[in-house]
């Protein structure tokens, strides 16, 4: 089977669930680029500039994000903001932390406190 | 709809008619190995365990290596023991019977060596001839158990792979079949979805119990899933969290409730959807949704894989254009075209659904042409 036009994924995201506070990218994307944001069951949801590269399908905020505050998709959390979070940044390990599967006491053996950007 | 296989004395029907070569501890494994080698149309499972274990940890090893045995894709067993070992050969071989399947057994320490033992285990050629005899009938698709499985993920599995499987789910649970959910690891983070769908109260409690034990055993080794999982492939491919990668792996399972919560290589009561306790570990967790039954596995990927299992074809399926571009020799089909929006989840479920069937049939998959069995058994203790 042929793959799909490329043209189909360029310069897109991809918003899974109304509720979603981040995009995954369809390819990747540079900083500055426009980025068209559509909605997973069809139709354009907004357009919103990249504020850094982000390699294909990591994800990029749609919303601002205090430190703190939820990170949201497929309509559920994913995690919370470690950091503030601008609208169109690139939303990973860097400013992303996950909740579950932790130490309760947040020590992680051979990492950093934070388990940011782990090498 | 039906699925074309081949009838067994108890239970359901198989999609391949395989004969196994079943060492039952690793120290047979060798002995196996050179057996299968000998006799065409037999394969051998390469298993690791079997001796110095006790408890919960060697009821699993005993109820896996009989569950494979009893795979309704095994048409016959030589279960070749050693002797000495805690999976007692005898109680294996007895096991197997109780459930329909022709057995013989060969016991390495009494035969007197691997050449005996192999010379025995040779026996296995009439076994693959009375195979060779039986041919394939309908079925209906009820009849079916399906594993499912990811592995190697990235965003696109949670975008558009698993969403497609998990319509293929759905089609396969409303033609009364039964479906796997697996890799209790990778309901962290959703358990509390498939918790709220699940048919009845128990079920749901069953859901989470399941997934605060892991959590609990985690904590007492004083250690964190970071680092394990999401793996540093995941993370490098995108996905961020195991949350992320929970929200996305449950997809699979579609949208009917979950009817039935079910302990390593336990055998489903229920037809529908059921969830399985195992690890986010590939090769463990297929090993034990084969040893509960299922006669076919629905994988998918984003990184790519290699992996098949010795008795269940296993179907692998992509959304990531990379992978599917420059891995072709491991993937079966292609479900990106979702990302872009040229196919939809529905139309995309189906022809993975196609593929399955086709799979049930006798077409071989990626890992079957490879001739690839990766086995290995899930731990719930240390070795003594």
């Amino acid at each position: 089977m042929a793959d799909h036009d490329p043209k189909a994924t360029a310069g897109a995201a991809i918003l899974l669930h109304p509720a979603d506070t981040v995009a995954t990218a369809l390819d990747e994307l540079q900083s500055g680029e426009p980025v068209r944001v559509r909605h997973a069951a069809g139709g354009e949801a907004l357009r919103i500039a990249a504020m850094n590269r982000v390699p294909a399908f990591h994800k990029l905020a749609i919303l601002p994000h205090a430190a703190g505050e939820a990170v949201v998709k497929y309509g559920e959390t994913i995690g919370v903001a470690a950091a503030a979070i601008r609208p169109g940044e690139h939303v990973h390990t860097h400013n992303l932390l996950g909740r579950r599967g932790e130490s309760p006491r947040g020590e992680i053996p051979g990492s950093n406190l934070t388990g940011v950007d782990s090498p | 709809m039906t699925v074309q296989g081949f009838e067994r004395r108890s239970g359901a029907p198989g999609v391949r008619n395989h004969v196994l070569i079943l060492p039952t501890v690793v120290c047979a494994a060798e002995t196996a190995r050179a057996v299968a080698a000998a006799v065409p149309g037999t394969v051998a499972i390469a298993n690791q365990l079997g001796c110095g274990q006790v408890g919960r940890d060697a009821d699993m090893t005993f109820r896996t290596l009989v569950g494979i045995g009893a795979n309704p894709n095994v048409f016959g067993v030589v279960v070749l023991g050693l002797g000495c070992e805690t999976a007692q050969p005898e109680s294996v071989a007895e096991a197997l019977e109780a459930r329909g399947k022709p057995v013989s057994l060969v016991v390495i320490q009494e035969e007197g060596g691997t050449a005996r033992a192999a010379d025995r285990a040779a026996a296995a050629r009439r076994l693959v001839e009375a195979a060779a005899r039986q041919e394939r009938r309908p079925f209906a698709l009820a009849e079916l158990t399906v594993a499912l499985e990811c592995g190697g993920s990235d965003p696109t599995s949670g975008l558009a792979a698993n969403p497609a499987v998990g319509a293929a789910s759905d089609r396969l649970v409303r033609e009364g079949a039964t479906v796997i959910l697996s890799e209790t690891t990778e309901l962290i983070g959703a358990e509390h979805i498939l918790a709220r769908r699940a048919s009845d109260p128990a079920v749901a409690a069953g859901i989470l119990e399941m997934v605060g034990n892991l959590e609990t055993a985690v904590a007492a080794m004083g250690g964190s899933l970071r680092g394990g999982n999401p793996s540093p492939g995941n993370i490098a491919g995108g996905i961020t969290t195991l949350e992320e990668k929970s929200l996305g792996c449950v997809l699979k399972g579609g949208s009917t409730p979950p009817v039935e919560v079910l302990a390593y290589a336990q055998a489903p009561s229920r037809r529908g959807l059921v969830i399985m306790d195992s690890p986010g570990a590939d090769v463990e967790s297929l090993t034990g949704m084969a040893a509960a039954g299922a006669q076919l596995c629905l994988f998918t990927t984003g990184l790519g894989t290699p992996v098949g299992n010795p008795v269940m074809p296993v179907v692998k399926i992509t959304a990531n254009p990379r992978t599917w571009g420059r891995m072709g020799d491991n993937i079966d089909l292609y479900a990106g075209r979702v990302l872009s929006g040229d196919e939809s989840v529905e139309e995309c479920g189906g022809r993975i659904l196609g593929e399955l069937l086709r799979a049930a049939g006798g077409g071989a998959t990626r890992a079957e042409k490879l001739g690839f069995a990766e086995f290995a058994i899930w731990r719930a203790g240390i070795s003594v």
